[in-house]
């Protein structure tokens, strides 16, 4: 029985002992000759984390080598973010990149990597923003809203992240509309919904519909207003922010990126198969699942949708002060 | 009401779905009980496996996993003083010294009646009542939560038995390690030092273990073992009445586990607070309930019943927010909200009359779960117990290598290997000097509560401290924080001065 136990034990720790071994880099032509590593920077389970499992998963089929996923959490997507950029651009470490591992750099001045210290392999999706509110509010749209907020500056409070992709956004809204809110910092969208259900905050704004829009059907929440380019099919009723004469649209987006510096051949073959992904049938059905709507973007429209949240989020930053 | 669960029955009961129940059983307990593997990573394993299976499967799978997982900790924090998961902490106060006095069997027996009570309780509360604990666990906002945790720091005074002052200085300890970071206002680092991993915060997990496994580890090799000599882990008694839980002991416990099973299902029903709480303010309550207090910390098996219990308990409450408002409290919710979402199920309030074709299915399978978590948990039991029987020269070292490699693996980061082993030095340090480990814990828990709320209560009042005795709930928990002061000082007095027993 114990020589069992022993040999039990070894059996388990075995693995982690091999798995120390390293290979040697192969020429870039052949790429890829094994496994690669796609970098979540947020925790397991999140949004991010969804996509990118689905996409590793799908992609794998057509790189003949197999995609993992790895997390690399922390200081809100910074530490992933880091670790791609600091990484070999050999594209056996790619990152799923969301606007927070772009807006850092923007924000602290003594950030580890630059917005452009990647190289974009593709746009998956985006996601809408929106704001909402409970029923008993003084307000049921976003022009009531305006009122109340103009006749009392500063006392209606907003749920997000600090200096999140969502803060950006509402501050260059409410910097458009001229109007001044008390922001409320919360750890996630989760947070903000559930501060707004329980009515300890006046209103919560999110980086996806998806957390909002079972309330809204139910009734216990008033959507007010979306961030995107056009109305978002979930919430067909619920105005966009240009509609009403604003000129903000932010989404934050989900995509492929590698470190800066890659050799041609393995971008090349890297945005190759985020195409092949993004028309991919099985992948189609997973996104559509978890109500993913698919806006997939080459490498270079990619890199300029970050151009622009570039301008836009240093623009709203330098103004306010807050870098 | 009745025909649904009369349709879900038969859904359920598939092959596959009881064959995943237990896999996902098995995977949790073992992955609970070895120090180093944590339950949410292997959950996060098993989702891309999940997209292919129909959600009833794929969900029920990860239940077992989470329920398996939550118990699974208890199990190396009794028989190796080294919880498998955060929430086994509080476990291995008395687990162990039950352990240590050749009880162990007793012990884990009594970790698997707490856990499966706690748990099949707060299932039946959450199939019956979740909607409507759902818009009680709402009113709970930032000025309520602030009094809440206040409530359940206080109760690391009372859980740091002997070294009252030493607790609280390891629980201050706590809070100062959590502020380390990007702080949550206006997201300005603090103490990081130049340290640039720091930004994150001191990781969690690598925290854990280096403060209990791998401290547990130095204080091993102060006692010399050496391989081939047979000294075992910890004694094993053969007489029958440690291996088991008398009825007598149960009928005792049975208050601790009702009280214990209410605390859990409450605090886990509230997002972002997590079973950990539940068990540290469970264990606090049932020491200060309790006619002997004394024993609290010297292997009482009501410390066990209160933390066990509570604990899994929490598990039924959490999946409370998750399934009626979409909001997941702690990490292994957040995984599950996933699972649900990658099968076009939307966790929130439609969510009973839409998807009741899956969501009642999945309810069967959360009470057949519980069933055979009780054997399976039984039968490993036999099992565990072998393994510490083996040479603690062969047992440690092996443990060591887990803890190394599932410091590294949360984050892929070597820096996480490196806190884990400045935790393990500061864990040793205080074992060494009589400082309990178990509330450093609870303040880096707590801490990341007490300051956002407090913080969020202050933004909506207007800077004002008003709202926190005006608000009932909030009151409430104010005055039952300084009841559970008085009453644990007065308490002490009157035995100090009744004298020694």
């Amino acid at each position: 029985m114990k020589r069992t136990m022993v040999l039990l034990l070894a059996v388990m720790v075995a693995p982690t002992v091999l798995a120390a071994g390293e290979a040697e880099p192969d020429p870039p032509e052949d790429y890829p000759t094994k496994s690669i590593e796609l970098v979540v920077p947020w925790g397991a389970g999140g949004r991010t984390d969804i996509n990118a499992r689905m996409f590793a998963t799908i992609a794998s089929n057509y790189l003949d080598q197999p995609m993992v996923v790895v997390n690399r959490a922390g200081g809100g997507s910074v530490i992933g973010g880091q670790y791609v950029a600091e990484a070999d651009p050999d594209g056996y470490t790619l990152l799923a990149i969301t606007p927070g591992t772009n807006v850092f750099p923007v924000v602290f001045d003594r950030a580890p990597y630059d917005t452009f210290d990647f190289t974009p392999i593709g746009q998956i999706g985006s996601s809408t923003m929106a704001i909402a509110s409970r029923p008993d509010r003084p307000w049921s749209d976003v022009s009531e809203l305006v009122e109340y907020a103009e006749e009392n500056p500063g006392e209606v409070t907003y749920a997000c992240v600090s200096l999140s992709g969502p803060q950006l956004g509402f501050l260059r809204w409410s910097d458009a509309a001229g109007l001044e809110f008390s922001h409320v910092p919360v750890g996630d969208d989760a947070e903000a919904v559930e501060a707004a259900l329980g009515g300890h905050v006046d209103i919560a704004m999110t980086s996806s519909v998806a957390t909002i829009t079972s309330h809204v059907n139910e009734g216990s929440l008033n959507a007010i207003m979306v961030f995107s380019d056009a109305r978002d099919d979930a919430l067909p009723d619920t105005p966009t922010a240009t509609e009403m004469g604003w000129d903000v649209v932010a989404s934050p987006f989900t995509g492929i990126a590698g470190p800066k510096g890659m050799p041609e051949e393995v971008t090349r073959k890297l945005r190759e198969v985020f195409m092949q992904v993004m028309e991919d049938e099985d992948f189609h059905t997973l996104m559509n699942r978890v109500g993913e709507s698919l806006d997939p973007r080459g490498g270079e429209e990619f890199y300029q949708i970050w151009v622009n949240d570039y301008e836009g989020y240093s623009g709203i930053i330098e103004r306010m002060g807050l870098n | 009401m009745f025909d649904v669960w009369l349709s879900a029955v038969p859904i359920f009961f598939t092959v596959e779905n009881l064959l995943v129940v237990v896999i996902g059983l098995l995977i949790g307990i073992t992955i609970g009980a070895i120090p180093g593997l944590n339950v949410p990573m292997i959950v996060a394993l098993l989702l891309p496996l999940t997209f292919y299976m129909n959600p009833v499967t794929g969900l029920c799978l990860l239940m077992g996993v989470y329920k398996g997982g939550t118990y699974g900790g208890s199990i190396s924090a009794i028989l190796l003083n080294t919880p498998g998961a955060p929430a086994a902490a509080v476990t291995g106060i008395d687990g162990y010294p039950l352990a240590l006095q050749g009880r162990s069997g007793k012990a884990l027996r009594a970790s698997i009646y707490g856990s499966v009570a706690g748990e099949f309780v707060a299932d039946i509360v959450l199939i019956t009542l979740a909607a409507q604990i759902a818009q009680v666990a709402l009113r709970f906002g930032p000025t309520e939560k602030f009094s809440l945790v206040l409530f359940a720091l206080v109760t690391i005074g009372v859980v740091s038995s002997r070294h009252k002052l030493k607790g609280i200085g390891a629980g201050l300890l706590g809070i100062f390690f959590y502020t380390i970071g990007i702080e949550p206002v206006s997201a300005a680092t603090r103490f990081t030092f130049g340290i640039f991993p720091l930004i994150g915060g001191v990781p969690f997990l690598p925290m854990l273990i280096g403060l209990f496994a791998v401290s547990e580890f130095f204080v091993h090799i102060e006692t010399k073992s050496l391989a081939g000599r047979s000294d075992s882990v910890v004694p094993v008694s053969t007489r029958r009445e440690d291996n088991y839980v008398s009825w007598a002991e149960l009928r005792a416990g049975a208050r601790t586990i009702i009280r214990s099973t209410g605390i859990g299902i409450g605090i886990g029903a509230l997002p972002g607070s997590g079973s950990a709480i539940s068990a540290f303010v469970s264990y606090g309550a049932a020491k200060n309930a309790s006619k002997d207090p004394d024993t609290f910390g010297e292997g009482s098996l009501d410390g066990v019943f209160a933390a066990e219990t509570a604990n899994n308990a929490a598990v039924g409450g959490a999946l409370i927010p998750l399934l009626t408002l979409g909001i997941p409290g702690d990490a292994i919710t957040a995984i599950l909200l996933g699972v649900f979402l990658v099968h076009g199920i939307v966790p929130g309030p439609e969510l009973f009359t839409t998807s009741a074709h899956i969501i009642y299915p999945v309810f069967v399978g959360l009470i057949v779960a519980n069933v055979l978590h009780y054997f399976i948990a039984s039968l490993g039991l036999r099992l565990f117990t072998r393994v510490i029987q083996m040479s603690r020269a062969l047992l440690f070292p092996a443990v060591i290598v887990l803890c190394l490699a599932g410091a590294y693996s949360v984050n892929s980061s070597i820096f996480d290997v490196y806190v884990m082993l400045f935790f393990g030095v500061l864990g040793y340090l205080m074992k060494k000097f009589d400082f309990p480990v178990a509330p450093l814990l609870m303040g880096y828990i707590l801490g990341s509560l007490l300051e956002k709320s407090l913080v969020q209560a202050l933004i909506i009042g207007r800077g004002s401290f008003l709202p926190f005795v005006t608000r009932p709930i909030s009151l409430v928990f104010l005055l039952l924080t300084g009841f559970f002061v008085v009453w644990s000082v007065v308490g002490q007095k009157r035995r100090t001065n009744a004298g020694p027993r």
